[in-house]
């Protein structure tokens, strides 16, 4: 179920919303484990088979799995009802925050402006405009997609979506919605001690909820996030603010950092790059490495590649491509990372590429035992999953 | 009041040949998540009323609705079915909320 945890930033919720929230992620369990068992199984009994006597083969990629399963009852079963929870999830979390949106505009100005305890900054630029990719697109078909503006000082969008994060993930992604950053951040503590950061930045952040880690798990170092989204980056630095974490959050496009060269130590991102056309994306690697420092590193958690997936699983992450108004995902996830990396300008010789299991699921000292091993590419790799999920991350260093 | 929209832009997905088949699988589950809201406040109701030493038993099927309590339910069916068909809605002419699906997602889903 949904977490409900009490949040300053969130409307107060009546039962029967509450009540909702929790059936949609109750619904999306259902969805992600025994409707996607389902497919499975139809695909190990009967159209894998098949493919391998039509072909002689097994299933080359995704996409031969993808047209062979699309007729079968499961797949259109689990698709149908996959994408109506999709859009429940947001139907589930907009009613709320819509007539709340006056008072949480207030009350994220008030944290903002409280430096009390925090020194965290947000800069807005008046004058940005939106890249396409979020302006044209509802992506994961949430209404308005996330740049939305709907009062003054708005923090509607994001208040949206750390809402359906809480629908959407059915605690997936850990208590704070921050596993992602904790798993990435405390890899890089555990697995390079002597590497001490003191700048870092966290590109296309939303509500900065793997951007805290990185600032929780290196104290002494200065985390900067951006984002192209006004609403969200006024509810992630009100967010920031409340948890009194000091972060300095920018609106900014990732493919043009108005940030110097050799300004940071660590360029992160998550969940960002998939969203993201070819051509911003090869601009963000050649911008990453422009502004890290020699030494730095380039880190980045991710969808893994579908040459590293099994055909049937990528043909599974790939459903949200077609289906959830994620347009570029797919063609992420055919190129080859390490390329992406040396035609941003990093040399072939230091690219890193891990999965790792969740941090705050496992604890501190399991996490360190379990850094080493080599990365692993199944079922569980990418993948939201009850019975276990691994993250996929991987980045480069830029030489001295 | 300011209106988030509620309903994404982009080509609704079909799953199903049938006509209908995936709007009858969305009004199926929102029908269930009301029903579940339902069961949840109704237990939670009981409970209350115990704590209160009130048990509700047979009254409430003897309980007689005044005029605007009357009233009250007949809007609250009204949002009930709304969102149970929320799937069949349009939107209005010129809202760009439910504009369709840009050049390059329909190149994506095509391919």
């Amino acid at each position: 179920m949904s977490i409900n945890r009490a949040n300053p930033l969130q409307p107060a919720l009546s039962r029967d919303e509450r009540s909702r929230r929790d059936f949609v992620s109750s619904l999306r369990t259902h969805v992600l484990t025994r409707l996607a068992g389902n497919l499975r199984k139809r695909y190990d009994d009967d159209v894998g088979p098949a493919l391998e006597r039509e072909h002689g083969r097994p299933a080359a990629d995704g996409v031969e799995v993808h047209r062979a399963i699309k007729p079968t009852r499961e797949f259109r079963f689990y698709s149908s009802i996959r994408s109506s929870a999709q859009q429940m999830v947001f139907a589930s979390v907009i009613p709320a925050v819509e007539r709340s949106m006056d008072t949480l505009a207030e009350r994220a100005r008030a944290y903002r402006e409280d430096h009390s305890d925090t020194v965290g900054t947000l800069t807005l630029d008046p004058g940005f405009e939106v890249p396409r990719n979020v302006a044209d697109i509802d992506v994961h078909y949430s209404p308005g997609s996330y740049h939305g503006e709907y009062t003054d000082d708005d923090v509607a969008a994001g208040a949206v979506y750390d809402a359906a994060i809480d629908v959407f993930a059915f605690g997936q992604f850990g208590e704070e919605h921050n596993d992602i950053g904790m798993t990435m951040a405390n890899y890089v503590r555990h697995k390079y001690p002597q590497f001490e950061p003191r700048h870092i930045l966290d590109c296309g952040c939303t509500v900065g909820h793997n951007t805290l880690p990185w600032a929780q798990t290196f104290p002494q170092a200065e985390v900067h996030a951006i984002d192209v989204a006004p609403g969200v980056l006024r509810y992630a630095s009100a967010r920031a603010q409340a948890k009194g974490v000091p972060v300095r959050f920018k609106q900014m496009d990732a493919t043009r950092l108005d940030y110097p060269d050799a300004s940071f130590d660590v360029v992160f991102s998550s969940m960002f790059l998939h969203e993201l056309p070819l051509k911003d994306i090869r601009a963000y690697f050649r911008e990453a490495y422009r502004v890290l420092k020699p030494g730095g590193l380039l880190w980045t958690m991710e969808l893994p590649p579908n040459s590293a997936m099994g055909a049937y699983e990528s043909f599974y992450l790939d459903w949200d491509s077609y289906y959830n108004n994620e347009p570029f995902y797919k063609t992420f996830r055919d190129q080859d990372y390490r390329q992406l990396c040396i035609d941003g300008g990093f040399d072939p010789d230091e690219f890193v590429e891990v999965t790792l299991p969740r941090y705050t699921f496992i604890g501190d000292e399991a996490f360190r035992q379990a850094i080493d091993a080599p990365a692993q590419f199944d079922g569980q790799t990418g993948r939201m999953d009850p019975k276990g999920t691994r993250w996929y991350g991987f980045g480069a260093w830029k030489r001295k | 009041m300011a209106r988030i929209p509620l309903k994404a832009r982009g080509r609704g997905n079909r799953f199903f040949e049938a006509e209908g088949v995936d709007e009858l699988i969305s009004m199926v589950l929102e029908l269930t998540a009301e029903i579940s809201t339902i069961r949840e406040r109704q237990f939670v109701t009981e409970r209350v009323l115990e704590q209160h030493d009130i048990h509700v038993g047979d009254s409430v099927d003897a309980y007689q609705l005044s005029p605007e309590e009357k009233r009250r339910l007949a809007d609250d069916r009204e949002r009930l079915i709304g969102t149970v068909l929320r799937t069949l809605d349009v939107a209005p002419a010129g809202d760009p909320s439910v504009s369709t699906a840009t050049d390059s997602t329909a190149r994506t889903r095509a391919a």
